[in-house]
């Protein structure tokens, strides 16, 4: 089987070296498993900020349903838990702070956790290269590894959240708390706090595999065990 | 098609490389020309410092020539864009390194089969090359193993089914017997010896280890970053009859 340089040339330009999605995934799946502890750290620290995220939105906004219902009986309630009304209508600065913190903790804690991953992997990357693979390929492989985080993170964070919300607003308003909150403003604030935790993480991995793509075969390659 | 061409597989001309260590240049390699046809054997040796490595860097498009240059089957390395290089480096060349390499985290399988699907083909197309490479190195019996599970010897086995699951043109080995014992050691050369043979591959190995003289068709000794001296096998075996 020999091709004259013209043909393979040909080959080359045609099809590029791309790993199907599923061993993308297994790759990134056994890598978040190998470093479990680190792994789980990272995790929680996404689901917290997302458990925050969606826990104040659904929370204000149901403060906001129920100072919105003119009723005597629901202002009680809400006068007798202490609830700035007007402040959480208007958007209280101080949430919206912390919610930021939460958030930019969570995006530095995942690139922190990635960076490490692609210091110890350093070899494997290199392998991954000498063998073939694009830069693109190591860009997707971290991308992926951080996005599963990101997804299952937000996706924990989220009923966390969400549970806090539902027993606070319980024992605060009773049976005002279920029946002001709308299934439509909380998918809402649910969708919008699941495309915060993964686009964060994503923003997070974007610098380590960078640094991994951009890592050059030779220099993987002379890092010893 | 071109004949003369097609035989000459790796083409280094005049291959120069510097590095810049602290304000010192190093000339790693200073001019070294070497042409391996389809098929050879080739054994690089030298003392460690001597730019065998450097070489071996060259021939696989991992590092590039100050001056001169690296032509694989007809392509002057060089003058093409990085991907380019990575996709023939997967479709022309085999890795097999001193330390193995394997991916730990992927069953013996999966390893073999990582070039496959970066190279495109399909899943279950990948696995069933890849378990058919583990047969022919002896461990179709250790498919799900990780390479953690694997002795030193097992696992090169499993990096040289990988190196030849792409049906490559030439197989890059850099020590490949230098982490492992005398026997075993012998059976990856004779392992990869016959093997090249049956699949008319060529072999550029570096090393240390005189038992890898008996299967090269030549032997390049590099020192000082230049060419010292080229035995070819019939001359060879004097040799080593005179230092034994």
């Amino acid at each position: 089987m020999t091709e004259t340089p013209q043909e393979l040339m040909a080959a080359l330009t045609a099809e590029g070296a791309h790993l199907p999605t599923k061993t993308l995934f297994q790759l990134a799946w056994a890598g978040l498993r190998v470093r479990l502890a680190r792994s789980l750290v990272t995790l929680l620290s996404v689901v917290l900020a997302i458990a925050y995220l969606s826990y104040s939105g659904v929370s204000n906004d149901l403060v906001q349903r129920l100072a919105a219902s003119k009723s005597d009986e629901i202002y009680t309630l809400l006068r007798a838990t202490g609830i700035d009304v007007e402040a959480t209508v208007k958007g209280n600065p101080l949430d919206r702070w912390l919610v930021a913190m939460a958030l930019l903790t969570c995006t530095v804690g995942i690139a922190n956790a990635m960076l490490m991953s692609v210091t110890e992997r350093f070899r494997e990357i290199g392998t991954m290269k000498c063998l073939g693979a694009e830069n693109g390929t190591v860009v997707k492989l971290f991308l992926i590894e951080s996005a599963m985080i990101g997804g299952a993170g937000s996706l924990m964070g989220i009923l966390v959240g969400l549970l806090i919300c539902v027993v606070a607003g319980a024992a605060q308003f009773g049976r005002y708390a279920i029946e002001y909150l709308t299934l439509r403003s909380v998918m809402t604030y649910v969708g919008f706090a699941f495309l915060a935790g993964v686009v964060l993480c994503l923003i997070g991995a974007g610098y380590p595999a960078l640094v991994a793509s951009r890592m050059r075969p030779v220099e993987a390659l002379r890092v010893e065990e | 098609m071109t004949r003369t061409s097609a035989e000459i597989v790796v083409d280094v001309q005049d291959v120069h490389r510097e590095f810049r260590l602290g304000g010192e240049i190093v000339r790693a390699l200073q001019g070294i020309t070497l042409q391996v046809g389809r098929g050879e054997f080739v054994s690089i040796m030298g003392p460690s410092g001597s730019g065998k490595t450097t070489l071996f860097n060259m021939i696989g498009g991992l590092d590039v020539p100050t001056r001169g240059s690296v032509t694989l089957l007809g392509h002057p390395l060089g003058a093409l864009p990085s991907h380019i290089v990575a996709r023939l480096r997967c479709r022309k060349i085999g890795y097999i390194f001193q330390s193995y390499n394997l991916i730990p985290v992927l069953t013996a399988l999966d390893n073999v089969a990582l070039p496959s699907l970066l190279l495109g083909r399909p899943q279950a197309e990948a696995r069933n090359r890849a378990g058919a490479q583990l047969d022919r190195v002896g461990l179709g019996d250790r498919l799900d193993h990780r390479p953690d599970e694997l002795s030193g010897g097992q696992q090169q086995r499993v990096a040289i089914a990988r190196a030849f699951v792409n049906e490559p043109a030439v197989i890059l080995a850099d020590e490949p017997t230098g982490n492992l014992d005398l026997k075993t050691g012998e059976e990856i050369i004779r392992m990869l010896s016959v093997m090249s043979k049956e699949d008319n591959v060529t072999i550029i190995s570096t090393t240390h280890d005189h038992k890898m003289l008996s299967v090269s068709d030549r032997v390049v000794w590099v020192v000082g970053g230049r060419i010292d001296r080229v035995v070819n096998r019939e001359d060879l075996q004097i040799q080593v009859g005179s230092i034994t």
